[in-house]
């Protein structure tokens, strides 16, 4: 079957249509700079569920389970659903972790990183050149014989349980709605100021997300396979992809005025400039030793991949420890344990780098 | 399986980018006129023919036995 999303023009489109259905989110409620943000939402919904307590940042998001449902939905529609397990599944979990806390200094997965570039804010440019480096070094252990080893296939009914579980969640969302204002409606989580209180409509995000999960799955969009590729193929394939959808965002800030080109005064950001470069580093790093962005591990696990889902269970955890810990930044500086998280994470990132060279 | 070259390579139950990196670290270091791939999903596929056509081999042919496709590739003249 020929699929028109794994050519060039297919993943452009992919890239324009998450650009402008980012800014659509954020057009109808979705936080500045933010209107899709993978590792933030996974934030908001550790919050929701109240696996921590920060008030401002607790929200179900309806985007991440529109990923995996919508990348779900075109796995099995294309007999593309493979369901795959085996290869280091807690490596990925730490390095899910490691990605979840560090991109919480920083403010923003590889996604937001794009769209806060494209909305002005130059602290993101800072983020964008550690992340690349990140991921530069992650090639290099590639190069020497870094794997995280062979999956095997598993059962159809094991690659069924992430996309079920995000259904369920889906459903708690819509039969658990927030309750006269209350942050706490006596199961979940509604954050009544802050980030976590600014969302589109639920049906409108969910929707978008789905056809963001479809498109992704068949163009295998990936921010940080963006860069890898380009270090190790010199291939700008999915990089095409990626500067698509900044140029979408781009183009629309412009056009309505939300464009800010500066390092003060940007929108849940920060100018910490050395933990701006070093956090997106260690997530760089992090990304590529997994294999994919957090963004394409959610379309992953989508399709089956059960080591995917292992590295988003990390994401989850260490989303929820970046608040419970004192790791995550706010917009006025970082936290009171960003540092050692990070320089921690990026120390552990080597080891499993090194530890992981198989020898020829 | 039939007509599998010596010069194979099993990219089976590797992620992304290793497919690709296997392939390309066979061209560079053996460099044949003919090789084959072992894959076993349309990711690894699609950027194995990519990865190999911007070394200038062409999908010569293609089979598939349950899970596992085999891909032939014969440098272009």
């Amino acid at each position: 079957m020929y699929n028109f999303f794994s050519s060039t023009k297919g993943i452009i489109f992919t890239g324009l249509f998450i650009g402008i259905g980012a800014f659509l989110l954020q057009f109808l409620g979705n936080p500045p700079n933010m209107g899709i943000c993978v590792v933030c939402f996974t934030r908001d919904t550790t919050g929701g569920l109240g696996l921590h307590r920060a008030e401002i940042v607790q929200y179900i998001r309806p985007e991440i389970i529109g990923f995996v449902l919508g990348s779900f939905a075109a796995a099995l529609a294309t007999k593309e659903f493979r369901p795959q397990s085996g290869s280091s599944p807690l490596i990925r979990f730490v390095l899910g972790m490691i990605t979840g806390t560090s991109a919480l200094v920083f403010l923003g997965c590889p996604w937001r990183m794009v769209l806060r570039i494209a909305g002005g804010d130059l602290n993101a440019v800072v983020g964008l050149l550690g992340f690349a480096f990140g991921i530069f070094i992650g090639t290099r252990f590639f190069k020497h014989g870094y794997t995280l080893g062979k999956s095997m296939p598993i059962s159809k009914k094991a690659g069924y349980v992430f996309p079920l579980l995000m259904l369920g969640l889906l459903i708690l969302l819509i039969l658990s709605p927030e309750k006269d204002g209350s942050v706490y409606n006596g199961l979940i989580y509604y954050s009544q100021k802050g980030p976590g209180s600014m969302h589109a409509p639920l049906l409108i995000s969910l929707g978008i997300a789905f056809f963001v999960g479809i498109i992704a799955q068949r163009s295998r969009f990936c921010t940080m396979g963006a860069f890898r590729d380009i270090f190790l193929f010199k291939e700008v394939h999915l990089f095409s992809g990626l500067f698509a959808l900044f140029l979408a965002v781009l183009i629309l800030n412009l056009f309505t005025g939300k464009f800010t080109l500066g390092f003060e005064g940007q929108p849940i950001a920060h100018t910490d400039h050395i933990w701006n470069f070093l956090s997106m580093l260690t997530v760089g790093f992090a990304a590529a030793l997994a294999g994919g962005c957090p963004g394409r591990q959610f379309f992953s696990s989508g399709e089956g991949n059960n080591d995917s889902t292992t590295y988003i269970i990390g994401l989850f955890i260490g989303t929820a420890f970046a608040h419970n810990f004192g790791i995550a930044s706010s917009a006025a500086q970082i936290g009171p344990h960003s540092i050692f998280a990070v320089l921690f994470g990026l120390a552990v990132c080597f080891v499993i780098g090194f530890s992981h060279i198989k020898k020829a | 399986m039939e007509n599998i070259n010596k010069n194979t390579i099993d990219t089976c139950g590797l992620s992304c980018p290793q497919p690709a990196l296997e392939v390309l670290n066979f061209i560079q270091q053996q460099g044949t006129d003919t090789f084959s791939v072992l894959a076993d999903s349309i990711t690894s596929r699609e950027n194995i023919i990519r990865t190999a056509q911007k070394y200038q081999y062409r999908l010569e042919n293609e089979e598939k036995q349950n899970m596992i496709m085999v891909l032939h590739f014969r440098k272009n003249a």
